[in-house]
């Protein structure tokens, strides 16, 4: 940064060519992340089904718990589920030279880029179920705020590790510092 | 500058105060509140406490935090070398901090009034960590402050040379604003008016508007005359809302103009004496009443620059200007402590060639592009949908079950149309009001309802970059893009798809070949 003007340098760039964040060839998650998705999000919709009947069973009648129940799973649970599985097949994550992108959503589509320099550090994450699946998922953290900047989801413990630390070696690094993958 | 040893050093008997008042803040006393509730109400249940027993008891607790406070002072050790400023702190539990001269993010030396006659300092050095590597240090002779403060400013200028080369390095070592590198020094007028116009008074007038109902309403369920002679349901709301305006109206006149005296009296303690000058690769900023503060802005910490002009702004051709330093989450509490630096009472024609001086693109006014004509579409028709819906539900509701007079049926529909047309004319400004450009790698983005922000940062800047679409959006080929800075989110909503991919791709060329590195 200059002052004043002097030295202040201001190319103009062609935009038409550079790289588009459109048109990437997205990975998939691995196939046992729909399963795993599909599996959360319904038994959380029939968890909560199966609490409102148990209340309306009890505090109203037998019959109408059971009504409630069997409304619940028809309008809770099976499209939770249902959410999830179109999440998980919708998810996808690509790695350039240069930055790693993830698409998600099913309604709401996010396309989310973070630049590998701005990389802080990398975090592979699991809970129990997820390790039950076979899948792990990747946090990648920039300065730009607190939580996870972009997750990748459904990869394998093999792949995971792979990504991490091909990641991990640009926390710190200069532009132009890596070959890229 | 004294020459800066490695020894342990303790703070002076004189810091206690501020740490003992510390502990009477709001923000510490909304903490304890988990553990006054059981004590106030035993106090208030308990007949044999008295007034008495409260007073020894309240003196008690002034002791506690006095012993408290001498016994922080005391434990309290800090060590100050060449590249490092060392702390050991805590009464029960201890931690140690030590920051590095080249993570150190700001530099800020205040004066509280109770150290003026002493003049003794408080040294705030805030790391790129947040608030855990926050070290403040109480009741320090001026001359070591100032010590410090050069020493740190010295070694990120020979980081700085590093980096940039040489042209960066000038020897600079000002203790006072030299006046032909003073930027700006509103007088106490100015500032009056800043504080009168700067939207503060609109926020506090929300929050006594919801007070004055809420303490207005036992007083209209009072006002037996007017309801008693309102025999149905429709005259007794009638009775009502003309009670309501009769009380509501002359007490927000007077609440208005309190609450724009009270704004402008805030903006005199905050910013009486406001200086900004350049200090070589930095800003200094010196400015408060009761407590003067003095802040340094790295230029080469700066996310954005962001131009405020509020609606009454507008009308005088006054604003503000905000300069963004990156900030945490943690950083977030109090006034001045969340990384942006506020430059009060400008004028249309000193803004932009202050702006200029923080960044000479940012001092540039590039015509903006609109964003799509589809945001009205789509925030017209859902807004005035649902009122529009409300409204003929509650309408209905009247005319079949309310026994409403066709007079008062018109009138309510009138003030729907009208309440239509103000969300639909609230659209349309918000639309109008929003911009974007790009101007070789700087973006400015500009938004607003009756004010307006000018926001304008470098995009070697970007930490990431968000493209979203919703159901709405795929339809109409259109895109909202989100950059996250370090110090926040900047979006742009409703671009034509192919406008916010380009704008994307730019943003993250820009940032991954020659990111800026420094937050």
């Amino acid at each position: 940064m200059t002052d004043g003007g002097a030295g202040f340098e201001n190319a103009q760039i062609d935009v038409a060519t550079l790289p588009d964040v459109a048109g990437v060839a997205l990975e998939p998650a691995i196939p046992a992340y729909p399963r795993y998705s599909v599996t959360v999000h319904g038994a959380f919709g029939l968890a909560a089904t199966l609490a409102v009947g148990a209340f309306v069973g009890l505090v109203v009648d037998l019959r109408w718990g059971a009504v409630a129940a069997l409304a619940g799973l028809l309008l809770v649970a099976v499209p939770l589920a249902v959410y999830g599985r179109l999440y998980a097949r919708r998810f996808g994550w690509a790695l350039r030279e240069h930055d790693v992108m993830t698409h998600t959503g099913v309604w709401w589509r996010t396309a989310t880029v973070l630049p590998l320099v701005r990389i802080q550090h990398v975090e592979l994450a699991s809970g129990p179920i997820e390790r039950g699946f076979g899948t792990r998922r990747l946090q990648v953290f920039s300065a730009a705020s607190g939580s996870a900047d972009l997750t990748i989801y459904g990869l394998t413990p093999e792949r995971a590790q792979r990504v991490r630390e091909h990641l991990l070696r640009w926390v710190g690094e200069e532009p132009g510092g890596h070959d890229g993958a | 500058m004294t020459a800066l040893e490695s020894a342990w050093r303790t703070l002076s008997p004189w810091a206690a105060l501020p740490a003992a008042l510390g502990m009477l803040r709001p923000q510490a006393l909304v903490q304890a509140l988990p553990g006054l509730v059981p004590i106030v109400a035993l106090v208030a249940n308990v007949e044999a406490i008295g007034l008495r027993e409260v007073g020894v008891g309240l003196l008690g607790l002034l002791a506690l935090l006095a012993v408290y406070a001498v016994a922080w002072q005391r434990r309290f050790r800090y060590r100050i070398d060449e590249r490092s400023i060392t702390v050991q702190r805590g009464v029960l539990q201890r931690s140690e901090v030590e920051l590095g001269w080249e993570r150190v993010r700001n530099v800020d030396v205040r004066q509280p009034f109770y150290f003026r006659p002493l003049d003794r300092v408080a040294l705030i050095v805030e790391g790129s960590g947040g608030a855990e590597e926050e070290v403040a240090i109480q009741a320090v002779d001026r001359e070591l402050a100032e010590g410090v403060r050069e020493s740190i400013a010295s070694h990120q200028r020979v980081a700085t040379v590093v980096d940039d080369g040489p042209s960066a390095a000038t020897a600079a070592a000002v203790d006072h604003a030299p006046a032909q590198a003073v930027l700006h020094q509103p007088s106490t007028g100015e500032i009056l008016l800043h504080g009168a116009i700067n939207g503060r008074a609109f926020a506090l007038l929300l929050a006594g508007i919801g007070a004055l109902f809420s303490a207005g309403q036992p007083l209209l369920q009072e006002t037996d005359v007017l309801v008693d002679v309102a025999e149905t349901v429709t005259e007794q709301v009638i009775a009502l809302g003309v009670a309501a305006l009769v009380l509501a109206v002359p007490a927000l006149l007077v609440l208005s103009v309190v609450l724009v005296v009270v704004s402008a009296l805030i903006a005199l303690v905050r910013f009486h004496g406001f200086t900004l000058w350049r200090d070589d690769d930095r800003f200094r900023l010196r400015h408060g009443l009761l407590e003067s503060r003095e802040r340094t802005l790295r230029t080469s910490k700066l996310q954005a620059v962001t131009v405020v002009e509020t609606a009454v702004g507008r009308l005088l051709g006054r604003c503000h200007v905000l300069a963004h330093q990156a900030s945490s989450a943690e950083e977030g509490v109090g006034e001045g402590n969340d990384g942006t630096a506020e430059v009060p009472a400008l004028t249309a024609g000193t803004v932009q060639p202050l702006v200029a001086r923080f960044d000479p693109a940012y001092g540039r006014r590039p015509p903006l592009a609109a964003i799509e004509g589809a945001f009205l579409r789509f925030w017209v028709t859902r807004l005035a949908g649902v009122l529009v819906a409300v409204g003929a539900a509650g309408l209905g509701a009247l005319a079949v079950w309310g026994d409403a007079s066709t007079a008062l049926l018109i009138t309510l529909a009138v003030l729907l149309v009208v309440a239509v047309a103000a969300v639909a004319w609230a659209v349309h400004r918000r639309w109008r009001h929003w911009g974007w450009t790009t101007d070789g790698d700087v973006a400015h983005v500009a938004s607003g309802l009756l004010g307006r922000r000018w926001e304008s940062f470098r995009l070697n800047r970007v930490q990431q970059v968000t493209l979203r679409r919703t159901p709405f959006q795929r339809r109409h080929g259109l895109a909202t893009l989100a950059v996250s800075l370090a110090d926040g989110d900047r979006q742009v909503p409703f671009l034509h798809e192919a406008d916010a991919r380009a704008l994307a791709n730019l943003a993250l060329f820009v940032a991954e070949a020659r990111p800026h590195r420094e937050l």
